[in-house]
């Protein structure tokens, strides 16, 4: 079987709050600090429901997953409790929930542990999770100090691991947290714990952090080359540490819009993919590196890095990420060739992103059920 | 010759300052307090008492406290570690001056926030008259690539300790310190208001010093460590 043949689909949706303060063009950043009186809960709840419906949708169009993720402080993600979506997903879903996901550093890692299993037991064992360390951004939103964030991070999963791994109740002793009795109900269905990745941008200490713990790995927000790099070192580091290199351990992230021909595919994408680059992820450098959120080899990079949020021209954004706009035959070859090129066969699919109207998001993620998926699955594998 | 403990502030250590430079009969040792020294190799103690912990060890590691009590110097964040030494290790401590110190919040006004700004941009905000040279080198011994790494492992440890508001409750412990005490402020303090002095027991503005008032208004800032050390 083919990576291709074995692709699986998941249909990622940001539920960005899209209704931007009127001075949105004066703002530095929308993330943090935007004043939370811009936010109107009539257009939220109309939001959410209108979302819920979409991500409905896409379960019964056989899309095997759904996703959701976690953001504070922002119009560019309305799941700041993104287990709370989930939940909602669950009874009106048969397909996979990842959460995708909360920060552990947070709340209180028994209670991540509590609740990721009730999902996966109310789902049946749907439940796929990943642990982020949290943009910068979310620091300034939380209570918690960036300086010890990985340290605090990883306590947290060694946690949650022993809390799924072990009979309870035991207890745990650490650096930021004290159990005598870590013995969560309900335990997860799926065992020892849902298929869990760690999501990065590249750094070495994450990806060794997942290669350890045989966690998959998720990288955003780098270019594509440099995405392969991370994947290479993973698979090298999972090896090292005698875990099975599967196809699925890895996640590629994919803008895609399909339409009749390639020039309404772009003319009804660009727009929206320039709002998410442009508006969306518009923050300012002095939230993305609060002290001691990276480490300092990861300082070193970034003080010589590209800025990629909210800095963005066509051009470029099509360079540097996985992003293809055109007819489903176009669509279905890039996909296919992305999958090969990355070994993977998890594709994490943006098919609804920025200020996309319902009507676009129900064509595109219909079409790329029906005429694109089918292609990349009877597509035949391209020869190294 | 009497020695004075000197704990630097935000922007982490760049030497002795240009007011406790200036003051004869007095030697002044700054100890190693993790980090701000931008020193490889960091570590941030994960909570507040393990800072206060490596702060004692810094001192005790000067060997300044073998001929008896010192005086303590503490400005900024240094200010507010300075604080707990006086109020947790009072034996040790003969006087104390608190430069606009950290560790007590004004809620109704939290001041400038300082880490808000990307690194480059921070310094500025300290002072009231510009970056001194000596302050904005202090790092490039290290070399152009590794100066900007020691001031970001700089802003770590003074971040770690004042992240997102400097106040870890120094405010319960005033009552422990019983050596004399002297509180000065700069009057254009973007960071911490000079109407925190009051919560302090009372302080003396400084006026036309920003923030690192030892480094701003150098002659006036060592004129009151003198008539205060003489007293």
């Amino acid at each position: 079987m083919s990576l291709t043949d074995d692709a699986q689909f998941h249909f990622f949706h940001f539920f960005p709050y899209t209704e931007l303060p009127a001075d949105e063009a004066d703002r530095a950043s929308l993330w943090v600090d935007v004043p939370n009186t811009e936010y109107d809960p009539a257009v939220g709840s109309r939001l959410y429901n209108r979302y819920l419906e979409e991500m409905v949708l896409a379960d019964k169009l056989g899309y095997d997953g759904l996703i959701v993720n976690e953001h504070h402080n922002t119009q560019y993600c309305m799941n700041p409790a993104p287990n709370i979506t989930a939940a909602a997903l669950i009874p009106q879903t048969k397909g996979r929930i990842s959460v995708f996901g909360t920060p552990p550093n947070f709340g209180y890692p028994n209670r991540l542990a509590e609740e990721y299993a009730m999902l996966d037991v109310m789902s049946g064992g749907r439940l796929d999770i990943a642990f982020p360390l949290g943009t910068g951004m979310e620091y300034w939103a939380n209570a918690v100090n960036p300086a010890t964030a990985r340290a605090r991070f990883r306590e947290s999963l060694d946690i949650m691991i022993k809390a799924w791994t072990e009979p309870g109740p035991q207890s745990y002793s650490g650096e930021f947290y004290n159990y005598r009795y870590l013995n969560p109900w309900p335990r997860p269905i799926q065992q020892p714990h849902p298929p869990a990745y760690i999501v990065g941008t590249g750094s070495p200490e994450t990806i060794e952090l997942a290669a350890e713990l045989g966690f998959g790995y998720s990288v955003v927000f780098i270019p594509t080359t440099a995405q392969l790099k991370t994947f290479d070192l993973y698979r090298e580091r999972l090896v090292h540490h005698g875990h099975e290199v599967t196809p699925d351990k890895t996640t590629i992230g994919i803008f895609a819009y399909v339409a009749e021909t390639e020039e309404q595919a772009k003319e009804e994408f660009m727009p929206h993919v320039m709002y998410f680059f442009e508006k969306a992820l518009r923050t300012t450098p002095r939230y993305l590196i609060p002290p001691g959120y990276v480490t300092v080899p990861e300082f070193r990079k970034r003080i010589t890095g590209a800025d990629v949020h909210g800095n963005a021209n066509w051009d470029d954004l099509v360079a540097f990420n996985r992003i293809v706009a055109g007819t489903a035959e176009q669509v279905a070859d890039a996909v296919g060739n992305w999958i090969e090129e990355a070994q993977t066969n998890r594709v994490n699919l943006n098919l609804t992103i920025g200020d996309m109207p319902s009507w676009k998001v129900v064509k595109n993620t219909t079409l790329f059920a029906e005429e694109v998926i089918p292609r990349v699955r009877a597509r035949k594998a391209v020869p190294a | 010759m009497s020695t004075i403990l000197y704990f630097p502030g935000m922007g982490g250590n760049a030497g002795v300052s240009p007011a406790l430079a200036q003051l004869d009969g007095f030697d002044v040792v700054i100890p190693a307090v993790p980090g701000f020294a931008g020193e490889a190799g960091f570590t941030a103690p994960t909570d507040y008492l393990g800072w206060l912990v490596a702060t004692w060890d810094a001192v005790d590691a000067t060997g300044a406290l073998a001929d008896g009590p010192v005086h303590v110097v503490g400005a900024s964040v240094g200010g507010m570690l300075a604080a707990e030494l006086a109020a947790m290790r009072p034996e040790i401590v003969a006087s104390l001056v608190l430069l606009a110190p950290f560790g007590i919040n004004d809620a109704d006004n939290p001041g400038f926030d300082y880490f808000s700004l990307r690194g480059p941009e921070r310094p500025p905000h300290l002072f009231a008259k510009g970056v001194p040279e000596a302050f904005a080198t202090r790092f490039d011994a290290r070399g152009a690539e590794e100066a900007p790494v020691a001031q970001y492992i700089a802003d770590i440890a003074t971040g770690a300790l004042t992240w997102p508001i400097g106040d870890r409750g120094t405010a319960k412990r005033l009552h422990r310190i019983r050596c004399p005490k002297l509180v000065l402020w700069g009057g254009q303090d973007e960071l911490l208001s000079p109407g925190l002095a009051e919560r302090w027991g009372g302080g003396t503005v400084v006026d036309g010093a920003g923030h690192l008032l030892e480094w701003d208004c150098p002659d006036e800032v060592a004129a009151h460590l003198r008539a205060f050390l003489a007293g």
